[in-house]
């Protein structure tokens, strides 16, 4: 589905363009209701805060501040994806101004949702 | 805590007074939650509301937020945000944008920090809900005006069953017009809308729909978007935001710390958290006799509201809810199932 969209839009050739393509699939119902069930007790269920979720070329990603001395004890927890499939963890320090904060991105395959393409 | 409004208060980082002067509005929308309209006259004098506004700002709120009725055709406008203003307020409002032109363009550039349009969906869609074919192009002349005078504003759209399909049209067309940002906020059946809700109110999917669409469109490029709606693990994660209306609830407290935001309506009643809230948990009457009923408030009724907060974080465990309009939910849970029948 959603390869089907970036193909019917040939401008679609940016980060931005993608999500807004795929914002309005999901907007106008052309992404079937237990795909987003699915994407949405993931969502629901995080028991920690969200900071954002976008797209990238491996598939959906979401966004994740973890705090803390012990904030990698927190990752098997994030990767847990009930009814997806983990493409990809990626872990930024924060550094010198922040050092217990990680901004912590974990992204799930296309293909593992359904109507999403991939 | 403190009263320079630089820490936390429930879930909002400032302290906010939503203030609900009038219900008097020009249009009379088939799902408005206040049940506002042309024939409502009546509602607080500026008077009034300026003497509450001076002992509310020293219970440590610092924004005030105007709502309606419609607020630029409130009698007491210009006294109002005036005297707000001088009393340190940021002065923010929502508005159909009809009357946004002449002189009251002036005030708003010269008081007011933020002003938000209301758009209930694409332009057929909101021209029917507000049961005035020229709704849109009225919103769309005061976002020209508002753009031409250097006001920074924003849209507040409402999120229905049949105006999601149309949350991404709004972000672009927020973006080529200027607006600085795009506010979603799901439908709720209240006031008028009670007898729309079969009709407009979001599925549980579609909460998720909204909640991801939202989440979408939040790039680089376009205004800032934010949603009304938040998962609901999130939420209970973030219960300890309200630990100072827990047993150690200092009467010393200023009421900001424990109630934000703060509502003022038409009839001048003071309520927590949300317009629309069952008025058995009214803080007070604004008048001579506020500032010692806001001491017998913190003093011996706190409980009261921290049995509600309570009720609704239990109430999130009931049902299939994945996201939930906090604000909304607090309205539903300040009623018993019996109110909330005869409220149908």
């Amino acid at each position: 589905m959603f390869t089907q969209f970036h193909k019917e839009n040939p401008m679609s050739n940016n980060a931005n363009d993608i999500r807004t393509a795929l914002a309005r699939a999901v907007a106008q119902r052309q992404v079937p209701d237990d795909t987003i069930d699915k994407m949405a007790s993931q969502i629901a269920g995080a028991r920690f805060p969200i900071r954002k979720i976008d797209i990238c070329t491996m598939g959906i990603c979401i966004d994740y501040f973890l705090e803390g001395d012990q904030w990698w004890t927190k990752l098997p927890e994030l990767i847990n994806i009930e009814g997806g499939e983990l493409q990809g963890i990626e872990i930024f320090p924060y550094g010198i101004p922040f050092p217990d904060l990680h901004h912590v991105r974990v992204i799930q395959r296309f293909g593992a949702v359904p109507g999403l393409g991939g | 805590m403190s009263k320079s409004g630089s820490s936390r208060a429930g879930f909002l980082p400032a302290r906010v007074i939503q203030l609900h002067p009038s219900r008097f509005c020009n249009l009379a929308c088939r799902h408005c939650y206040s049940a506002s309209g042309p024939h409502l006259r009546g509602g607080l004098t500026a008077t009034e509301v300026l003497s509450a506004l001076e002992i509310l700002q020293g219970e440590g709120y610092e924004v005030l937020s105007l709502s309606g009725g419609e607020p630029l055709l409130y009698a007491g406008f210009e006294t109002v945000v005036r005297g707000a203003a001088e009393l340190g307020f940021r002065v923010n409002l929502i508005t159909n944008g009809a009357p946004v032109g002449g002189r009251l363009l002036d005030l708003i550039a010269h008081y007011i920090n933020l002003i938000a349009i209301s758009l209930d969906g694409a332009p057929p869609l909101h021209a029917e809900l507000r049961g005035d074919k020229n709704a849109f192009v009225h919103a769309e002349r005061a976002m020209d005006r508002l753009a031409a005078t250097g006001v920074r504003y924003g849209l507040a759209y409402c999120v229905s069953r049949e105006s999601l399909a149309d949350m991404p049209w709004a972000v672009e067309f927020a973006q080529a017009q200027g607006a600085a940002l795009v506010h979603f906020h799901p439908f709720a059946a209240v006031g008028r809308g009670r007898s729309m809700g079969e009709r407009l109110s979001l599925s549980e999917t579609d909460k998720a729909r909204a909640y991801l669409v939202a989440s979408l469109l939040q790039t680089d490029t376009a205004p800032g978007v934010q949603i009304d709606l938040a998962p609901i693990e999130a939420v209970r994660t973030e219960q300890e935001d309200y630990t100072l209306l827990g047993p150690a609830a200092a009467p010393d407290a200023p009421l900001s710390d424990l109630i934000n935001p703060l509502v003022i309506d038409e009839t001048g009643r003071l309520l927590p958290f949300c317009y629309g809230l069952n008025p058995e948990f009214a803080i007070g009457q604004i008048g001579p006799r506020l500032p010692a009923e806001l001491e017998r408030y913190k003093t011996s009724s706190l409980p009261t509201v921290q049995t509600l907060l309570n009720s609704a974080f239990a109430q999130l465990n009931v049902g299939n809810k994945q996201f939930i309009d906090w604000y909304y939910h607090l309205v539903e849970t300040s009623y018993t199932v019996e109110q909330l029948q005869r409220l149908r």
